[in-house]
């Protein structure tokens, strides 16, 4: 009897002890894991920022050429006399989104979008954003017409997202104002 | 014991329960984390790093007229201090310096509300005042941009004026021409003439005309034929009169103009010893001025006897001169530059020659225009017939030395033989060489007596003494002077020499016996007011002392009339030539000669009869003797060369003492000349002069007269002077030296001693760069010879051309720009009110003034723009900051000019604004 009891015992033991040790290995891998990934820098994410930085300066500038059209653009900049030129930003917004991701040297997914002071999309002729097509924009009316509203992200499948907000003058006719430019960029 | 058992069972039951939980729980969290990590999406990140210096770089571009045009009519367009050309950001700052911070505020909060996301806090800040905030409360992370405006500070003015000043001569301009009057124009009527009159003046533009001169009697002056007046010199010799003969204006016209001046008195007083007139008016054509390398010197007209003494300066490296005279004369003419005698002829009525630039470097006349380069250049021209004149003060006391020693006998040739005597003195015995050395001596002093004593002369008040030695001074002849007549003298000298049997020719040779006696002569019978001469005439070696020491032996500068022979070795003959037994008397000679000159000023001539070429004492002697008496000397056995060496220094101390003035006095059969006024010198030059810079203007400058010969003068610091001369009132004596700190820069013996032959200037030109800016020593002399000195007059002056700074820089920016009324002082002490700039008409005034020149005096408006660049300049033109403005700007045709920017930004700041965004 005592011989039995002292087997049993010994058997729970083993599957005991080796079932617990495989899930503590386990356990210990992933706890070191999330550690280390706590306190290292996400990579990817700082690669979203600097890409965001970078999208916001090309197209804060006058680009290259200076009257630069869609056949002729190298640096897509958005700016004459340091001011929103609407042509280019409608040039922009009209350009393919696979030609102008290398001009934007960026290999993430970006959208830019204008808005004026009450936090509004400001419409470009039938354009509301430039940059990826399969982000939702709400919008209204079509064409000229076209009133659009904010993105939605919930369109797109994405693991990080950044978004840079950037002030530059607009000249919208009669009046100057200063408006932002919103750059979102994700993987 | 069963109880421990079981106890001890029980405890590792809970232990391994224990781990259990601890791994489970371990599980569970890695679990869920891993489920967070790849199952639940992170929020979109927002970044706000670039909305600060995004919103600094919107506002400092965004400009006012930009913005909503409702807005800045409705909230800002009322203020003063909108500026729709001002960027936001600048018309932010400027509301907040000038204390409008609620237009700061409303034009911040329009132009950046809504800006910023929901989640973000920003506001603007100047200094430490906000002017926007978008509150967020638990900033976890501040992004902050900084920029810097400049020109604001807040409560002070934003803009303001600035303002330079620069000296200008006015279009009106004021300026003057001149005639100017040599060393001496005489003697007769004299006329000039001005050329240079523009063609817009009028008699309404001549503002003065003046006249200084120094004349020797009452003229006339005529201006254009039309007389001006009657004048009278009131003053005694190198002395000007200054007369203003403005009245005589109208008579004066654009272009030329003639000037007569014609004397009622005698033609021996009918001249002008240096002088000018001078017109001055207003003209609006330019002058010639000081930096062309041409210029012209016109003789002035003279008719009665043309005596001329003056000058012309080259500024110059000459490089072409050509000369043109026209007069009209039968009597010998000649003109002199420098030194050189250019033309020298006897003609017969009118005549014009032109001189070229070949004929005047080329044989015979040879000018070196090198020498003439750079120099203050004597001209003489004469044209009278020296038949009818003879020379001013006859003044010369002149001593004659015969040696009577016992070598005198001998022949001219010979040490050895005796030579026979020749009393008649025939030509034909003189030139013999077997003629007596004293027979032949004799005759040369009957030539001496017959130049210096010529009894045809009027007013012939020279004296001659004759004195001779042999061993010890003989008496002299003579100390009655109303015995010294030329016949008297004549007889002596036949008493004396020329009777004489050769075995009265006997004795020693005491030379400085006879120098000694004829310093006593001179130092009892003349006077400074006389020139004095010695002749001093030996055959041979000098063989006695004039004196001894205590103890025996010769006293080399003993001063006696008697001999002592020391050492019978001395001889005095051919033996004595090469010897030092005779050094003795040797010395006593020349000691004694050099008394006569150092004391009493006398001119010592050296002659040397017979065989001396060769021996060295005999020469040494003769040649120490005329050295130290400022004389020359010959030594010759060839009575023909003796003879014209008499003749020779008989007509230079004639010379000395006749021609000692520039007055030729005509006493009979006047032979007239007249020199015409048309005649010239023209020259080319290159100039040294480094002209005016931009922000330079030129003055002219005369300093008070001096009344001294050593005056010191100032050339104050910040100017550069580019001309100067001295104006020299010399009357009928000689302008011969001006020295500047010891450097001699004019000396009228460089070109002759014999000042005669040479012109006289009446303006000395000094070498600019000798004139620096500080204090300098002049010394100006005038004299009749290099040794005959006349002083100097009282009346002379520096004129010189500066170039004064014209400009300031601009001045600071400052509120105000009125303009004063300015009470300014000049260095010559004479006051003047002007407004600046010429219109202002307000009450405000500002003084620059002895009394009243500096800010802490309130001599004027620091906050005005036109005051403070016109109180600038005045500060630059106070040379040695005495409150006197160096530049009397109503006399030297200036005036202060302002050139004004106003609504220029201040430099305030730089102000910083800071923009903070945080989340």
């Amino acid at each position: 009897m005592r011989k039995r009891r002292r087997n049993k015992k010994s058997q729970v033991w083993v599957s005991d002890y080796t079932i617990s040790l495989l899930l503590f290995i386990l356990a210990a891998l992933l706890s070191v894991k999330i550690i280390v990934n706590s306190f290292s820098t996400n990579t990817a994410f700082e690669e979203l920022k600097t890409d965001a930085s970078k999208i916001s300066e090309i197209l804060l500038s006058e680009g290259y050429p200076s009257d630069w059209a869609n056949e002729s653009v190298i640096r897509p900049g958005l700016l004459t006399s340091n001011r929103l030129n609407s042509l280019k930003v409608e040039s922009a917004m009209n350009m393919s989104y696979s030609l102008l991701k290398p001009k934007l040297q960026t290999r993430y997914d970006f959208l830019v979008i204008f808005e004026g002071s009450g936090n509004d999309m400001i419409e470009f002729d039938e354009f509301c954003a430039i940059g990826n097509p399969d982000v939702n924009i709400n919008s209204t009316g079509a064409g000229p017409l076209i009133d659009c509203h904010n993105p939605e992200f919930t369109s797109i499948d994405y693991d990080n997202l950044v978004k840079l907000t950037r002030l530059v003058i607009y000249d919208s006719g009669s009046t100057s104002e200063i408006i932002k430019m919103v750059i979102y960029v994700w993987y | 014991m069963v109880l421990d058992i079981i106890s001890i069972k029980t405890n590792k039951k809970g232990f391994y329960f224990t781990f259990d939980a601890l791994l489970a729980s371990i599980i569970l969290i890695g679990g869920l984390l891993l489920i967070s990590q790849y199952f639940v999406k992170e929020h979109p990140r927002e970044s706000i790093e670039y909305l600060s210096t995004d919103v600094l770089s919107a506002l400092s571009e965004l400009r006012v007229s930009e913005i909503n045009s409702t807005f800045v009519n409705t909230y800002l367009i009322g203020s003063p201090n909108t500026n729709l050309n001002f960027s936001v950001l600048e018309q932010i700052g400027t509301y907040w310096a000038t204390n409008e911070t609620e237009l700061a505020l409303n034009l911040s909060e329009y132009v950046l509300e809504n800006m910023f996301p929901n989640n973000t806090g920003m506001n603007l800040v100047i200094e430490s005042d906000v002017l926007f905030e978008k509150p967020l409360a638990n900033a976890s992370n501040l992004m902050a941009g900084e920029r810097m405006i400049t020109g604001i500070m807040q409560g002070a003015p934003i803009t303001g004026s600035t303002s330079s000043a620069y000296l200008r001569k006015i279009e009106d301009k004021r300026t003057s021409s001149f005639a100017y009057f040599g060393g001496f124009v005489g003697e007769g009527n004299i006329s000039t003439f001005i050329d240079d009159i523009p063609s817009d003046v009028t008699n309404e533009s001549i503002s003065m005309v003046e006249m200084e001169v120094d004349a020797a009697s009452p003229f006339s002056l005529y201006i254009n034929n039309d007389k001006c007046g009657d004048f009278t010199s009131t003053t005694t010799d190198m002395t000007p009169d200054y007369w203003n003969i403005t009245s005589c204006k109208n008579s004066i016209q654009s272009g030329r103009n003639d000037f007569k001046i014609i004397f009622s008195g005698e033609l021996n007083e009918s001249y002008i010893a240096g002088g000018f007139i001078k017109i001055s008016y207003k003209t609006s054509q330019q002058l010639q001025n000081l930096f062309v390398g041409q210029k012209k010197y016109y003789f002035p007209g003279i008719e009665g006897v043309a005596n001329l003494y003056d000058s012309f300066y080259i500024p110059g490296t000459l490089t072409n001169m050509t000369i043109y005279l026209h007069f009209d004369s039968n009597a010998k003419t000649y003109l002199t530059i420098g030194d050189t005698i250019v033309y020298q002829n006897i003609t017969t009525g009118e005549t014009q020659v032109l001189f070229n630039d070949t004929s005047l470097t080329q044989f015979p006349i040879n000018l070196n225009y090198n020498d003439l380069s750079n120099r203050t250049i004597p001209l003489r021209f004469a044209s009278y017939n020296e038949t009818y004149t003879y020379v001013f003060g006859s003044n010369a006391d002149v001593v004659l030395i015969t040696d009577l020693s016992g070598s005198m006998k001998l022949r001219m040739n010979s040490w050895d033989n005796p030579g026979f005597a020749i009393p008649n003195c025939k030509p034909t015995d003189i030139t013999n060489p077997k003629s007596r050395r004293l027979g032949v001596a004799a005759c040369l002093d009957s030539d001496v007596n017959a130049i210096i004593m010529n009894s045809s002369r009027e007013n012939n008040t020279n004296r001659l003494w004759l004195a001779d030695f042999s061993s010890d001074a003989n008496p002299f002849f003579s100390p009655n002077l109303n015995l010294l007549t030329e016949e008297n003298i004549e007889n002596e000298i036949y008493d004396r020499y020329k009777s004489k049997s050769q075995q009265e020719i006997k004795g020693g040779t005491c030379l400085c016996c006879a120098i000694n006696q004829a310093y006593d002569i001179l130092n009892t019978y003349s006077n400074e007011n006389r020139t004095k001469s010695v002749i001093v005439m030996t055959d041979g070696v000098p063989t006695h002392c004039c004196g001894l020491t205590t103890g025996g032996e010769c006293n080399e500068t003993s001063t006696g009339t008697s001999g002592y022979w020391l050492d019978p070795s001395c001889t005095g003959d051919e033996d004595s030539c090469e010897i030092s037994n005779c050094d003795g008397p040797i010395n006593n000679s020349i000691n004694s000669a050099k008394r006569l000159h150092e004391d009493l000023n006398a001119t010592v001539y050296a002659i040397g009869f017979g065989p001396l070429e060769n021996c060295t004492k005999a020469n040494y002697t003769l040649h120490n003797i005329a050295e130290a008496g400022n004389g020359s000397v010959m030594v010759s056995s060839n009575a023909s060369v003796l003879q014209e060496f008499y003749y020779n220094i008989s007509h230079e101390i004639l010379t000395q003492v006749g021609q000692s003035a520039q007055l030729v006095i005509v006493t009979e059969n006047l032979t007239s000349s007249t020199l015409f006024n048309d005649s010239y010198v023209d020259f080319v030059y290159n100039p040294t002069i480094t002209p005016p810079e931009p922000n330079e203007i030129s003055v002219i400058v005369q300093t008070d007269q001096f009344g001294t010969c050593t005056p010191s003068i100032t050339i104050p610091g910040g100017i550069r002077v580019v001309d100067a001369k001295v104006v020299s009132y010399s009357d009928y004596h000689w302008t011969d030296t001006l020295i500047i700190d010891g450097t001699t820069v004019y000396n009228l013996s460089y070109f002759s001693s014999v000042y005669t032959r040479l012109g006289d200037p009446y303006e000395v030109q000094v070498p600019v760069q000798l004139l620096t800016n500080g204090t300098h020593t002049l010394t100006i002399e005038t004299g009749d010879s290099p040794i005959n000195r006349t002083g100097c007059s009282a009346n002379n002056s520096l004129i010189y051309t500066a170039l004064v700074p014209s400009a300031t820089a601009r001045s600071e920016v400052v509120e105000h720009i009125e303009g004063c009324e300015w009470n300014l002082q000049f260095e010559d002490d004479t006051f003047s009110i002007k407004p600046i700039p010429g219109d202002y008409s307000g009450s405000k005034k500002c003084s620059y003034t002895e009394n009243n020149y500096t800010l802490a005096d309130g001599a004027y408006d620091p906050t005005d723009a036109y005051d403070v660049a016109v109180y600038n300049l005045l500060t630059i033109l106070d040379f040695d900051d005495n409150g006197k403005v160096f530049v009397n700007l109503d006399a030297a045709d200036i005036e202060i000019v302002l050139t004004t920017v106003s609504s220029v930004p201040y430099l305030w700041g730089p102000t910083l604004v800071k923009a903070r965004v945080w989340q």
